[in-house]
C-alpha cells in the first residue's frame, strides 16, 4: 500500500522511492558494472590523472607541483614550437590531399558506365586498407633510403645528382613523410565519397545532362555541391586523425633530422615517456592535443548542423 | 536505332586510363615489397626492381622464425580483448536500450561523452597505469586497455538494440526470462551481423596499433606483429629480403580476414572511420 500514497511523499519519501527503484534495478546495475569498471579505470581515472599531473613534475618517483611550467615550456622550447609548426604543415597538406585525390578517384569510378565495372574498381581501391599502416610506412622508408627505390630510380634515369637521403635532410624529410601513401586515392575516404556520389538521385544527374552540362560542369554544379558535407566531414576526421597519430615519424625518423625535423606534438608526448620519463610534460602535451581535438569536434557538429539547415532551406524553396 | 555494342567511348577510355594509372601508383609499393621479399642480399642491392630468379624463399623461413611469436601474441591479444570487449559492451548496450532505471540517461551520457576522448591523449596516464598494475611487457598490457575501449561499440549497439521490435522481448518477459536471459536469447542472436562488423573493426584497429604496443609490450614475450616487424628490421639486422618478408607476414592475417569477411570488413571500417 505504500507505493500508492503520493500525497504523503515529502522529500524523504521521494528519496525512499528512488532508493527502492534503484534496489529493484540492482541486476541492471550489476550488468553495467564490467563496462563501468573498464571506463573508470582506462578513461576517467587517466583523464583526471593526466590533467592533474600536467601541472606537476612527474617521473614515477617524484611528483611535484610546478604550476604552468609544462604548458609554458610547450610554447617556448624550440623543439615544441617546431613540432606544432610541422603539425600545421601536415594538416594543411592533408586538407588539400583529402579534398582532392580520393574524391577524384571516387568521381572517376562513379562516372564509369556499368555497375560491374564500378564494383570492380571499388574493390581495387578498397583492398589497400588491409595493409597495416606500419607496413606501408616500412615500405616507404625503404623507398627513401640511401639505396632505396627513389635513389635507384633517379640513378637509372641519369639523375644521380638528385639522389639524397630523403629522410635525413631537413628540407625533404617532412615532405617525404607527407608523401607516404601517394596517390592517396585508396581507402575509406574514397569509399565514403563514392557512397555519397552513388546516393545522388539519378534524375538530378539526368536533368543536368539534358540541360547540356558537360562532364566538368556537371561536377562543379551538381556533384561537388552534393558531396560537400562529406568533404567537410572527412577533412575534420583527417585533422583529428593526424593530430593524434605519429606512427610515420616515429618509425621513419624518430622526429629528426636535427632536433625536430619531423617532430609532431604526439611524438613529443611519446618521447617524453620513452626517452625522458618526463610524464608531467607528456601529460600537458596530451591535454593540449585533447583541447584542440574537442574544438575540432565541435566545429564538426556546428558545420554539419549548418549544412543540414541549408539543405532544409533549399528543400523548402523547391 | 542501331547501337554498336563495342562502340569506342572516348570519355570512358579516358576514365579507365586515369584509374589504371592511379591503381598502378597505389599498388607499386606493395608489389615492390613482395618482389624484395624474394631476393637474396646480392639481388636486393644490385637488382632491386622487378622479380629476380631464383626466388629466395629462404627469406620467409628466416622471417617466420622471428615473426611466429609476435603473430601468436597478436592473435591471442585480439581474440581475448575483442571477445571481452564485445561481451561487456553489448551487455551494457542492451541494458541501456531495453530497460528503464534510475540515472539511465546520466550514466549513458557519461559513456557517450567519452567518444570525444581519443585514446592517444591518455597515453601518459595509461602508461603509468600499466606500470602500476605491473603488467608491462606482458600480453595483459594490451588486452586490458583494448578490452576497455568499448565506447564506440556500445553506442552503436545501443541504437541497434533500441530498434529491435519489442514484441520479442515482451514474449520473453511473459515466459519469465531474466534480463540476462533476454540478452543471451534475443538481443545477441538478432545482432550477429553488426556485432561481427564491430569485432572486425576492433581486430583491425588492434592489428594496426603501433605506438601503444611499442611502449608497453616491447619484449619477446609480448611483441605484436607490426611492432615485431620494426624491431626485427631495426635490431635483429636480418638479411634485407627477410626483413621485407616479415612485413608481408605481418600483413597476411588482415588480408585473410578481409577475404573471408569482405562485407562485414568494409561495413565495420566505414562505421569506425566516421566515428573518427
Amino acid at each position: 500500500m505504500t507505493a500508492a500514497t503520493p500525497k504523503l511523499a515529502g522529500p524523504s519519501g521521494r528519496w525512499a522511492r528512488l532508493a527502492r527503484k534503484m534496489w529493484r534495478s540492482r541486476v541492471l546495475y550489476l550488468l553495467l558494472l564490467p563496462t563501468a569498471i573498464s571506463l573508470i579505470t582506462f578513461y576517467y581515472g587517466p583523464l583526471l590523472s593526466g590533467l592533474w599531473h600536467s601541472f606537476r613534475y612527474w617521473d614515477l618517483k617524484q611528483d611535484i607541483f610546478i604550476g604552468l611550467e609544462n604548458y609554458t615550456r610547450m610554447f617556448e622550447e624550440t623543439a615544441a614550437l617546431a613540432a606544432w609548426r610541422n603539425m600545421a604543415v601536415i594538416l594543411l597538406s592533408q586538407l588539400v590531399i583529402v579534398s582532392s585525390m580520393p574524391l577524384l578517384g571516387a568521381l572517376l569510378v562513379f562516372r564509369l558506365t556499368g555497375g560491374r565495372m564500378q564494383y570492380l574498381w571499388r574493390i581495387i581501391f578498397v583492398l589497400p586498407i588491409v595493409v597495416p599502416g606500419t607496413v606501408v610506412v616500412f615500405v616507404w622508408r625503404w623507398f627513401y633510403g640511401v639505396d632505396g627505390g627513389f635513389n635507384l630510380l633517379l640513378r637509372a634515369v641519369g639523375l644521380s645528382s638528385w639522389t639524397r637521403i630523403w629522410l635525413g635532410e631537413i628540407s625533404t624529410a617532412l615532405p617525404a613523410i607527407i608523401a607516404v601513401g601517394f596517390p592517396w586515392v585508396a581507402g575509406l575516404n574514397f569509399l565514403i565519397y563514392l557512397a555519397a556520389l552513388q546516393s545522388i538521385p539519378g534524375e538530378v544527374i539526368d536533368a543536368s545532362k539534358v540541360d547540356g552540362a558537360g562532364p566538368i560542369r556537371r561536377f562543379f554544379s551538381v556533384e561537388l555541391p552534393l558531396v560537400r558535407p562529406q568533404i567537410v566531414l572527412l577533412i575534420i576526421l583527417t585533422f583529428i586523425f593526424y593530430l593524434r597519430s605519429f606512427d610515420a615519424p616515429l618509425i621513419m625518423t624518430n622526429g629528426g633530422p636535427g632536433t625536430a625535423g619531423t617532430l609532431v606534438p604526439g611524438l613529443q608526448m611519446y618521447r617524453a615517456i620513452r626517452d625522458d620519463l618526463d610524464l608531467g610534460y607528456g601529460s600537458a602535451i596530451g591535454t593540449v592535443l585533447f583541447i584542440v581535438m574537442i574544438l575540432l569536434t565541435f566545429l564538426n557538429f556546428a558545420l554539419r548542423a549548418r549544412i543540414a539547415r541549408n539543405e532544409q532551406k533549399r528543400g523548402g524553396q523547391a | 536505332m542501331t547501337r554498336h555494342r563495342f562502340r569506342f567511348d572516348g570519355g570512358q577510355a579516358f576514365i579507365h586510363t586515369v584509374l589504371v594509372l592511379l591503381a598502378t601508383f597505389t599498388f607499386v609499393p606493395v608489389l615492390t615489397l613482395l618482389a624484395l621479399s624474394l631476393k637474396d642480399t646480392y639481388q636486393f642491392i644490385n637488382q632491386p626492381i622487378g622479380l629476380t630468379f631464383p626466388l629466395e624463399w629462404k627469406n620467409y623461413e628466416m622471417a617466420w622464425a622471428f615473426m611466429r611469436d609476435p603473430l601468436a601474441h597478436n592473435i591471442i591479444v585480439a581474440t581475448a580483448a575483442v571477445s571481452a570487449n564485445l561481451f561487456m559492451a553489448s551487455l551494457s548496450a542492451y541494458v541501456f536500450a531495453r530497460h528503464d532505471f534510475p540515472f539511465r540517461n546520466v550514466l549513458f551520457s557519461l559513456v557517450g561523452i567519452l567518444l570525444f576522448v581519443p585514446g592517444t591523449v591518455l597515453l601518459v596516464p595509461n602508461y603509468v597505469l600499466i606500470i602500476n598494475l605491473k603488467v608491462q611487457n606482458t600480453l595483459m598490457a594490451l588486452i586490458l586497455p583494448y578490452a576497455a575501449q568499448q565506447v564506440f561499440t556500445l553506442v552503436v549497439l545501443r541504437t541497434f538494440f533500441e530498434e529491435l521490435p519489442s514484441e520479442m522481448f515482451d514474449a520473453a518477459k511473459v515466459d519469465g526470462a531474466s534480463a540476462f536471459q533476454e540478452y543471451m536469447r534475443i538481443a545477441i542472436p538478432l545482432s550477429w551481423p553488426i556485432i561481427s562488423a564491430m569485432a572486425i573493426f576492433q581486430v583491425w584497429q588492434i592489428w594496426n596499433d603501433y605506438a601503444w604496443p611499442s611502449l608497453v609490450a616491447n619484449s619477446n614475450e609480448a611483441r605484436t606483429a607490426v611492432t615485431g616487424l620494426i624491431y626485427f628490421n631495426d635490431f635483429s639486422r636480418p638479411e634485407p629480403g627477410a626483413g621485407m618478408a616479415a612485413a608481408v607476414i605481418a600483413a597476411v592475417p588482415m588480408l585473410i580476414l578481409f577475404l573471408v569477411t569482405m562485407r562485414s570488413f568494409i561495413a565495420g571500417l566505414t562505421a569506425g572511420a566516421v566515428k573518427g
